[in-house]
């Protein structure tokens, strides 16, 4: 109990439910910003429940149809290609680009409950390693998508991205089923990383400043 | 429209932020995620999580770093960067200036000439935000006093999950160790709780449950009792059956070169089971199953709950192949010198000649006159007697 002004007393509890209310103020108002982290969370609990889908049918086309790497990576591309275009027409209504981020967001939902459910299946330290393969690579497909879609030609630019990514994906997979030596895995890591890098950079320049460097700025 | 100096200058401050905007995301994910991962180890040793709770947050902790990656980048943020260098609005002119309006060759130019004024310019330095700085410094605390409980606790830093350091943990830390010869830590030192490697790769090992467990701690105590009973009742039998007398050092083999232990040898089996004062306990042999070797003489108080440990660690808890090699280690190094080491490879030349090493020595050869019964030895003579009359 401390005096308040007019000397009354306030109880400790009341103080910490008006923290707490004030907190939950704070979250909500965030929460209905546009482009704010709730946005990232539905496209993440979005990719995340995506996963279950792609996985039973990818596990059709690889039991029944035996179908190779090439064709079995195709739904869970297309899957994420439509995340992206579902962010980007998100962020045309929003006006901002830079909200077609969001399909990453979903992306690492994908990814993350993919490993989740290897580490399940698998539960050694190869996992963390797979995480090194895997994230990075539906990650930077995604990311593909949401800088093709946010260009001058995005039908054009999206096709292309699909088939890149689609061979990028298959190339990974065909690679992780023949048990690469450990030096091929530190490689594969590196070398995704440093994709996912170099694609962040350009989303950066292209969000930040594209208008400007195009010679279109939004002044 | 703008020249290709003022072009270019827009590239270079393009550039130059979005790599610090990347390099301070990337940074402030880090630190975060040092503290989150710090955490999930300091209830990892509260023994509020287990592993597969502790390995799957930390891959969705891991998952979050693309998020600070791609983090859609406020778009104002280059129009601010170029009023910062631009500050009479110069380049912003020429950029909206169209290609047939009057003034665009001379905002044109104009671009141009503060382009070539400015040469190599970077974009200004942006203080972090409140909440980021506050992030930073939460973060930080979190670090410093995880660890530095880590440290006072566990005698050392923790990255990864670290099994809980009660009792019943270091029980099965230690049978654990039994089952994994070849890992370095149970070569390491007493530490209480140090990060573990994965137990195992057969996913059947992670659905055990406690009542599993219990049996396995309780057969690793029983088979610690045996093998003290076994050790003593061999030492005794041999006494009693006239043995190697008590002051006497037993043969030891000189020539083992590395890991003394038998691979796959049932628990208290040969080993070196009770070879006389003084000897060097045997290894744990990499063989299936990695039972415990029997030990020396020299070791045999050395069992659980007989102060086994003179390690600074062994107050707070015990476990029994960390000793066990130490002590072998020990001996072997003042035995062989520097030129030999315990490892926990052995092959099977290496092993049969181990063996023989071994068994040799305890070849009992006593040379008697050859006991004869005078019946059997007249029989014998009469027949060949016989034989030669015949012929």
């Amino acid at each position: 109990m401390r005096p308040r002004h007019g000397g009354r007393m306030t109880p400790v509890p009341n103080r910490a439910l008006k923290a707490l209310g004030r907190w939950a103020l704070r979250i909500a108002a965030a929460a209905q910003e546009p482009g704010t982290p709730l946005l990232f969370a539905v496209f993440a609990a979005a990719g995340a429940g995506l996963y279950i889908p792609a996985a039973a049918v990818n596990s059709i086309l690889g039991d029944r149809f035996a179908l190779p790497f090439a064709v079995s990576v195709l739904p869970e591309e297309a899957l994420k290609l439509g995340m992206a275009w579902a962010a980007a027409a998100l962020a045309r209504r929003l006006g901002d680009p830079g909200k077609g981020l969001a399909a990453v967001a979903g992306a690492t939902g994908f990814a993350a409950a993919e490993n989740l459910a290897y580490l399940r299946a698998f539960p050694d330290a190869s996992v963390f390693l797979r995480l090194g393969w895997a994230l990075p690579l539906h990650v930077n497909g995604t990311a593909l998508f949401a800088l093709a879609l946010a260009s001058r030609r995005p039908g054009a630019a999206a096709a292309a991205a699909l088939i890149a990514a689609a061979a990028f994906h298959a190339a990974f997979n065909a690679a992780a089923a023949a048990n690469p030596a450990p030096l091929a895995v530190a490689g594969g890591i590196a070398m995704n990383l440093g994709i996912c890098a170099g694609l962040a950079f350009a989303a950066r320049l292209r969000f930040a400043w594209g208008g400007i460097l195009d010679g279109k700025p939004r002044l | 429209m703008i020249g290709p100096r003022a072009r270019s200058l827009l590239r270079r401050l393009a550039k130059a932020g979005a790599r610090r905007s990347l390099a301070g995301s990337l940074g402030l994910w880090i630190l975060l995620a040092l503290a989150a991962s710090n955490l999930l180890s300091a209830a990892g040793l509260l023994g509020w999580i287990d592993r597969p709770v502790h390995d799957g947050l930390l891959i969705l902790l891991l998952s979050t770093f693309p998020l600070a990656l791609f983090h859609p980048p406020d778009p104002r943020s280059g129009r601010i960067a170029l009023r910062a260098v631009d500050r009479g609005a110069v380049l912003e002119s020429a950029l909206a200036a169209g290609s047939q309006d009057a003034a665009e060759p001379l905002l044109r130019r104009a671009g141009e000439e503060l382009a070539a004024s400015l040469g190599r310019v970077s974009p200004e330095r942006r203080r972090l935000s409140r909440g980021a700085r506050r992030a930073c410094l939460a973060a930080g605390f979190v670090i410093l006093v995880s660890q530095g409980a880590f440290v006072l606790v566990a005698g050392g830093p923790v990255f990864g999950y670290a099994a809980r350091f009660a009792r019943e943990g270091r029980a099965e830390e230690g049978s654990a160790a039994f089952s994994r010869p070849e890992s370095a830590e149970g070569a390491g030192g007493p530490s209480v709780a140090e990060p573990e490697g994965f137990p195992d790769t057969v996913p059947g090992a992670r659905g055990e449950n406690l009542a599993e467990r219990a049996d396995r701690e309780a057969e690793f105590a029983d088979l610690h009792g045996l093998l003290r009973r076994g050790r003593e009742g061999s030492a005794a039998d041999a006494r009693s059956q006239g043995g190697p007398e008590g002051g006497e050092e037993p043969e030891t083999p000189r020539t083992l070169s590395r890991s003394e232990g038998i691979p796959g040898e049932p628990s208290g089996g040969s080993g070196r089971t009770g070879t006389g004062e003084g000897e060097a306990p045997g290894s744990e042999g990499p063989g299936e199953g990695g039972q415990p070797r029997g030990s020396a003489e020299g070791d045999r108080n050395r069992g659980p709950g007989s102060g086994w440990s003179e390690s600074p660690g062994a107050s707070l808890g015990r476990n029994a192949m960390k000793d066990y090699r130490a002590a072998f280690e020990k001996v072997l190094t003042e035995r062989t010198g520097a030129a030999v080491t315990a490892g926990a490879e052995l092959s099977l030349a290496e092993t049969e000649a181990a063996l023989s090493l071994y068994f040799e020595s305890r070849i009992l050869r006593v040379d008697v006159e050859p006991d004869e019964d005078p019946v059997a030895a007249s029989l014998r003579s009469a027949w060949q007697r016989l034989r030669g009359e015949a012929r």
